[in-house]
């Protein structure tokens, strides 16, 4: 972190890790859950995992004093047309370096762990995930959709959903003539 | 997990490094470090050439144009990819620079596949723009086809059945097959347009200068036709009875039906030009009369070639003696002369074969044509000589006549000497040297002399005193082969407001040549009648000589000639209908079809054709190498980009500025070796490709490969709406077509950056497009089009 | 004074019925169409359910079917009293993946036209919750300064409220003649005016009984529910995105960040007008040490940023807001995915929710400041 004056309370911490320690602290921990770790060109870690590895993997971070990786930043999902990939951020509050956690899963029945129960955060991440890609979360509290008003018929951003056609209707602009001041014009009218 | 390539920004790399100092050719030069060597010599003003270079992006060094010598290297390197160094001794020509750059461009040219000028259209006498007229013959647009054709040649049914198509001679097809037959086509074309009635051109409004025409001839009646669409009023006069000069009085019917003529005239006649007949200059008008008295503004004096050379022999003047200018014009005048039975032609041009045959038509049983030199030397085409023979004339070569013997006046026997070929003349052919002793006696009835045709410059009757009616105009001077002496390019005389072309300015020559005099003596009239400084004009004309360049023909698939239905032999000499009866439609558009098409959309910009030019590599010389034949179509399925990569010299130009400038990345350049060529993937069309249409890539490709079509933008439409007003569509355009109005009801400060006033060019509030294009470009990205900066420079 | 205000516990012999209440989609205090079912007993809440949707136009399908510098239009529209932040976070997206340098110069009219939001948008949100606790005058106020806001940023962008300023490579343009003269003039003049909301409200009777106590999230809690911004440090924990990352200017800059002690409404209202005050302090370093030099790197107009993922966060006024953007090196993003932190504030509303009266969820809602146009995007 950057030296910097400071108001207030103590800072979050700083516990001067970086990131290649906290890669060997992370396979020290957890190796037998990772399928790769590595670090990207951003400085953070990067997990790839499967699916089933996903709970023990994060309560072992989470729980763990040095790494601490109590801050759940998003979960999301990507459609990769042959497959779906679910994507975790974790952020710590003692260092700098943050944790992508990657997994794949299967594109017609996408499914992984919840980690709401560790993350309180997690549940509506959760759902709104499952709400656009369609991927379930096991054991979620409550799986329904969140932003949008639908029932299980279409999961709006996979790559093959298509919107509705949308019949137009005839825009009328601004006052009718009737009711205009002589010279006055509507301003989309102007082109 | 990922690279990431480097975005570098296309911007001169100024200021950067410390300053080094090197000498080009001779000439001290300081660069910053990290600047290239084709930098450097620009500095010095040294032109080097170069295809491939696009500044502000990484060089490719591939068209090898820019190597230059350096002192201490073995071999040549690229300038552009060499970067300076403190003390380098450059030099940019040299004989071997010379060479390699010679053997470079060759090299691109044996693969180009496409040609830059139609030489046919520049060998024509009136520049018709023949690939434009054959394509739309070609694809059935005959009106747009005759008027392409009209534009240069007023006559096409007449001319197409008369001229000796010295186009053909030029046409790249030959190099295939056999040329394309360029004067069957605009004879159909011609057909075509009288028989449909297509409406002439509008004339321009009048000028009210009025230009007195004298003779009718072809030179007469182009000149009439380009001063009529000018808007002047004109006037002929012609001596004999009908307009037609050549066409009428010297081309037998069976050549030329005069019913053709008459409908082509017709056009003339409907632009106003009044025709004055049976009046000759100098018994019935002269120059200064017509100048000074009937107030006219200029005359142009188409008197034509229609005096015969004399044979210079005795018995010339006995009766049976018809010079062939006579001879033909009283046939056509309808008082064919009474050949008799035998019948001796003395010559050996057209108008011989003309008289020859003709005579066979008047009922003549034994025609000889008397040459006095061999066929080979003859001026007359082979096919005409061919037809003669076919219809059953005699020739006799080597052979001149002597003496006419006569009885009673009467011509009864032609004496002939054999002669034989010595040393060349003059003009290129053996001069004939008579044998001694060897004079031999032929029985003829009628002897007619065709040895060639001079303008006639006197008149006055038999028994009276001739008069040179040229002399007595006053100023216009006359020169030893007895035509009238005026400017070659304005064909002004000496006296300003007297202009001349045709046979009368060159001696005997061709249709076609007459009316490409007439149709630049108009020219030249228009410029005089509207004031213009003939000398200022005279030096503002552009060149007319192209310069075509060593590029080896690609071949396409042979296919001959179309052929024309011709009238069967026997039927021919039984009277005069026409023999050749023209191209059917089908035959006309397949032969169209054959057509190489040379022309190339970007002949004026092409920096290929620049330096190939500068290196010497002419049409002449030829290609040393022929590489594999790559063919492509032509992608023209963009609304105005048009691909053609048969002329794409894989530069990579347009790949780079689509990549690095636009960032759509339409074009790779794909297959290998001898085959790549720059395309979009999978060939498929710009529209489904990422391209954005903003033109960049025609701009920067240095040949023909890639261009803008001309279009005209008639609609447009806003959907106001949705606009949110955003500005980023006056920002991208590269052609500056979007602009922003302060007109804005919110805006409160004035940035005038709210309102979007679209499409100022259709409002009509800019000019053409493409210069635009360059100076969007230029504010776009933040400096000039770097060809454009060249040629500045330059 | 009570500081800490326990919950109080059902009555034990009246018969209460629980009523379920429905506030809003429309209801002027829920900050935008947020629908809060809310289970009632008697005045006190049982449980709530927030239903979001109403505003969702489903920005991150439509990223995926424009070009990077056409999405760029749109991304203002998301929270509308804060767009530039969310420009700058996807602009710092591709400038990443792409390896693009900005300049310095734009880099600091980034963070002016950044603060500048950040104050207008902390003072649209204390006027708006403080309208809600039911007085008008400080509403009045800071919307009155707010215009000022308002104005310098139509001068430098063109725009009050969809900036479309920032763009890959630096900013649009350079700022006019007359923007540092007035600027200058504003932030001169504007502590005062906040020292004059402070003195109306921070130590009103009514609004400390309303305020003191309510709503407080413990600093674990915060940092569980994935709090950030001024709700996350109101909390206690010390986490601000310009200090702890240093993104763009921000490390040449000399400024502090609020902290809360107890974590209830008072102190993230506090928090926000003390952002203010230090938002002022920024500008005008900003403003004293505006570099010289170019406003933007050419870039070609069709950006091909190189396959790969990405995630970058800004600190904006309500949070932290983060884009991650997936390339596969094509003209359009394949993946766009906006971390946003309103949508993280609602969610906390099931839990701190029950136990209070109904009067107090109008003030929770109003002191999370949280943004429906961002929640829903």
């Amino acid at each position: 972190m950057p030296a910097a004056e400071r108001e207030g309370m103590a800072t979050a911490g700083d516990n001067g890790l970086d990131a290649e320690e906290a890669l060997a602290r992370i396979e020290e921990l957890a190796g037998e859950h990772l399928r790769e770790i590595a670090i990207d060109d951003d400085g953070k870690v990067v997990i790839d995992i499967g699916a089933g590895d996903l709970r023990p993997l994060v309560k072992t971070l989470r729980d763990d004093g040095l790494l601490s990786y109590r801050y759940l930043v998003y979960i999301t999902a990507v459609d990769w047309e042959d497959h779906m990939q679910a994507l975790y951020l974790f952020r710590s509050m003692k260092h700098a370096v943050q944790l992508e956690v990657r997994a794949v899963l299967d594109r017609d029945n996408p499914s992984i762990p919840s980690i709401a129960i560790f993350y309180s955060t997690a549940c509506w991440h959760e759902r709104e995930t499952y709400d656009l890609m369609g991927v379930m979360f096991e054991g979620h509290p409550e799986l329904t959709r969140i932003l949008t008003g639908r029932k299980e018929d279409m999961f709006p951003l996979r790559k093959d959903a298509r919107p509705k056609r949308v019949q137009r209707r005839e825009r009328t602009t601004g006052l009718p003539p009737a009711l205009r001041l002589p010279g006055e014009r509507d301003w989309r009218e102007r082109a | 997990m990922s690279t990431r390539p480097k975005i570098i920004p296309p911007v001169e790399t100024k200021a950067q490094g410390p300053l080094v100092s090197l000498t080009v050719d001779g000439h001290e030069v300081t660069a910053h470090r990290g600047e290239t060597l084709l930098a450097a010599a620009k500095r010095v003003g040294a032109k080097v050439p170069h295809l491939c270079v696009l500044p502000g992006v990484d060089h490719y060094a591939g068209c090898r144009l820019c190597l230059v010598e350096v002192e201490g290297e073995e071999r040549p390197v690229p300038a552009c990819a060499t970067e300076v160094a403190e003390g380098m001794a450059v030099t940019t020509a040299s004989e071997r620079l010379l060479r390699l750059r010679r053997t470079n461009l060759e090299l691109l040219l044996s693969d180009h596949n496409a040609y830059c000028a139609p030489p046919c259209k520049y060998r024509c006498p009136t520049n018709v723009d023949i690939p434009a007229f054959i394509s739309l013959m070609a694809a059935g647009d005959y009106e747009e086809a005759q008027r392409v054709l009209k534009a240069n040649l007023p006559l096409p049914a007449s001319v197409g059945r008369v001229c000796p198509h010295p186009c053909e001679s030029q046409c790249r097809r030959s190099e295939v097959d056999e040329p394309i037959s360029i004067c069957l086509s605009h004879r159909f074309v011609g057909d075509v347009a009288i028989q449909k009635g297509f409406h002439p051109e509008e004339p321009a409004p009048p000028s009210g200068k009025r230009v007195a025409v004298i003779g009718a001839g072809p030179a007469g009646i182009a000149n009439a036709y380009y001063l009529a669409l000018a808007g002047h009023a004109v006037t002929i006069f012609e001596a004999l009875p009908e307009a037609g000069g050549m066409l009428r009085y010297g081309i037998p019917e069976y050549r030329l039906p005069k019913k053709v003529l008459d409908a082509e005239l017709e056009s003339l006649w409907k632009m106003g030009v009044e025709l004055v007949t049976n009046t000759a200059l100098g018994p019935d008008i002269s120059i200064d009369g017509l100048l000074d008295e009937q107030g006219f503004d200029a005359v142009f004096l188409g008197i034509g070639a229609h005096q015969s050379r004399a044979m210079r022999i005795e018995g010339e003047h006995l009766e049976g003696v018809m010079p062939v200018v006579d001879f033909l014009r009283e046939t056509t005048l309808g008082n064919p002369p009474d050949v008799r039975e035998k019948v001796a032609v003395i010559g050996g041009g057209f108008s011989a074969i003309d008289a020859a045959r003709v005579s066979l038509r008047l009922g003549a049983k034994e025609v000889t044509i008397v040459y006095r030199r061999t066929q080979k030397e003859m001026p007359a085409h082979e096919i005409e000589v061919n037809d003669a023979r076919e219809e059953g004339v005699e020739f006799v070569f080597l052979a001149a006549p002597v003496k006419v013997e006569g009885e009673n006046g009467r011509v009864t026997g032609l004496v002939c000497q054999k002669m034989q070929l010595g040393e060349p003349d003059q003009s290129g052919r053996r001069r004939p040297e008579p044998v001694p002793g060897s004079e031999y006696l032929m029985e003829v009835d009628t002897v007619i002399p065709a040895i060639g045709q001079l303008p006639q410059l006197t008149y006055g009757a038999k028994d009276e005193e001739e008069r040179n009616f040229i002399d007595e105009a006053g100023g216009i001077a006359c020169t030893r082969w007895q035509t009238i002496d005026a400017d070659e390019r304005t064909l002004q005389t000496d006296r300003p407001e007297v202009f001349t072309a045709g046979d009368a300015f060159t001696g005997a020559a061709t249709v076609v040549e007459a009316i490409g005099g007439g149709k630049r003596a108009a020219q030249a009239m228009d410029a005089f009648l509207r004031g213009a400084d003939m000398a200022a004009w005279k030096a503002s004309l552009p060149d007319e000589k192209p310069v075509l360049l060593a590029i080896p023909a690609w071949r396409p698939e042979p296919r001959e000639r179309q052929r024309t239905p011709m009238l069967p032999v026997a039927e021919r000499t039984g009277g005069f209908a026409e023999i050749d009866k023209g191209f059917s439609e089908q035959a006309a558009r397949i032969e169209g079809g054959r057509c190489l098409k040379c022309i190339c959309e970007k002949v004026e910009s092409c920096k290929l054709r620049r330096y190939s030019i500068d290196a010497g590599l002419l049409r002449e010389e030829g290609n040393r190498f022929r590489g594999p034949q790559n063919l492509y179509g032509r992608d023209d399925r963009h609304a105005f980009i048009v691909r053609d990569p048969n002329r794409c010299i894989d530069c990579g130009r347009c790949v780079r500025v689509c990549r690095e400038w636009t960032g759509s990345a339409c074009y790779e350049l794909v297959r290998r070796g001898p085959r790549t060529i720059a395309g979009t993937p999978f060939d498929v069309s710009l529209d489904q490709a990422d391209c954005v249409s903003c033109g960049r890539c025609a701009v920067a490709c240095p040949t023909g490969a890639l261009f803008l079509r001309r279009r005209e933008l008639k609609d447009w439409h806003l959907e106001v709406s949705r606009c949110i007003f955003c500005g980023d569509c006056v920002e991208v355009c590269p052609q500056k077509a979007l602009a922003v109005t302060p007109e804005y009801e919110l805006a409160v400060f004035d940035r005038g950056k709210l309102g979007i006033d679209l499409l100022k060019r259709a409002r009509g509030e800019e000019e053409d497009g493409f210069g635009v294009l360059e100076a969007g470009l230029a504010e776009a990205t933040g400096r000039g089009n770097p060809d454009a900066e060249e040629e500045r420079k330059q | 004074m009570n500081v800490a205000r326990k919950k109080t516990a059902p009555h034990p012999y009246v018969r209460l019925e629980e009523m379920v209440l429905n506030m809003g989609p429309q209801h002027p205090s829920t900050h935008g169409v947020l629908r809060l079912v809310i289970r009632l007993n008697g005045e006190l809440v049982v449980k709530a359910e927030p239903v979001l949707g109403y505003l969702h136009r489903g920005f991150e399908k439509l990223a995926e079917n424009r070009t990077y510098y056409q999405f760029l239009s749109m991304l203002s529209r998301l929270d509308y009293l804060a767009g530039i932040f969310m420009e700058w976070a996807y602009v710092n997206c591709i400038e990443d993946l792409m390896e693009i340098e900005v300049p310095r110069r734009a880099e600091y009219l980034r963070v002016i036209a950044g603060e500048l939001v950040r104050i207008a948008s902390h003072q649209m949100s204390t006027g708006d919750f403080l309208l809600n606790l039911g007085t008008w005058t400080p509403f009045f106020w800071t919307f009155r300064d707010r215009e000022v806001i308002l104005d310098l940023l139509e001068m430098l962008t063109g725009q009050r409220m969809m900036y479309n300023y920032i763009r890959v490579g630096g900013v649009k343009e350079d700022i006019p003649a007359d923007f540092e003269r007035e600027c200058r003039k504003f932030l001169k003049e504007f502590p005062a005016k906040i020292d004059e909301y402070e003195k109306l409200v921070t130590d009103n009777e009514i609004f400390l009984a309303r305020t003191l106590g309510v709503g407080i999230i413990e600093p674990h809690e915060a940092i569980d529910y994935g709090l950030t911004g001024p709700n996350l440090r109101a909390s206690g924990v010390t986490w601000d995105l310009r200090k702890d990352e240093g993104y763009s200017a921000y490390g040449d800059f000399d400024f502090g960040i609020p902290i809360g002690k107890h974590g209830d409404c008072f102190d993230r209202y506090k928090c926000r007008i003390e952002e203010m005050r230090q938002s002022v302090r920024i500008i005008s370093e900003a403003l004293d040490g505006l570099p010289e030099g170019p406003v933007r790197t050419w870039t070609p107009p069709m950006l091909r940023p190189p396959a790969g993922s990405i995630y970058r966060a800004v600190e904006s006024p309500r949070g932290e807001w983060g884009n991650y953007l997936v390339s596969n090196g094509g003209l359009r993003p394949w993946r766009v995915k906006m971390r946003d932190p309103s949508f993280i504030a609602i969610s906390t509303l099931p839990r701190i929710l029950p136990g209070y009266k109904i009067a107090d969820v109008i003030a929770i809602g109003g002191s999370m400041d949280f943004m429906m146009g961002a929640a829903d995007r």
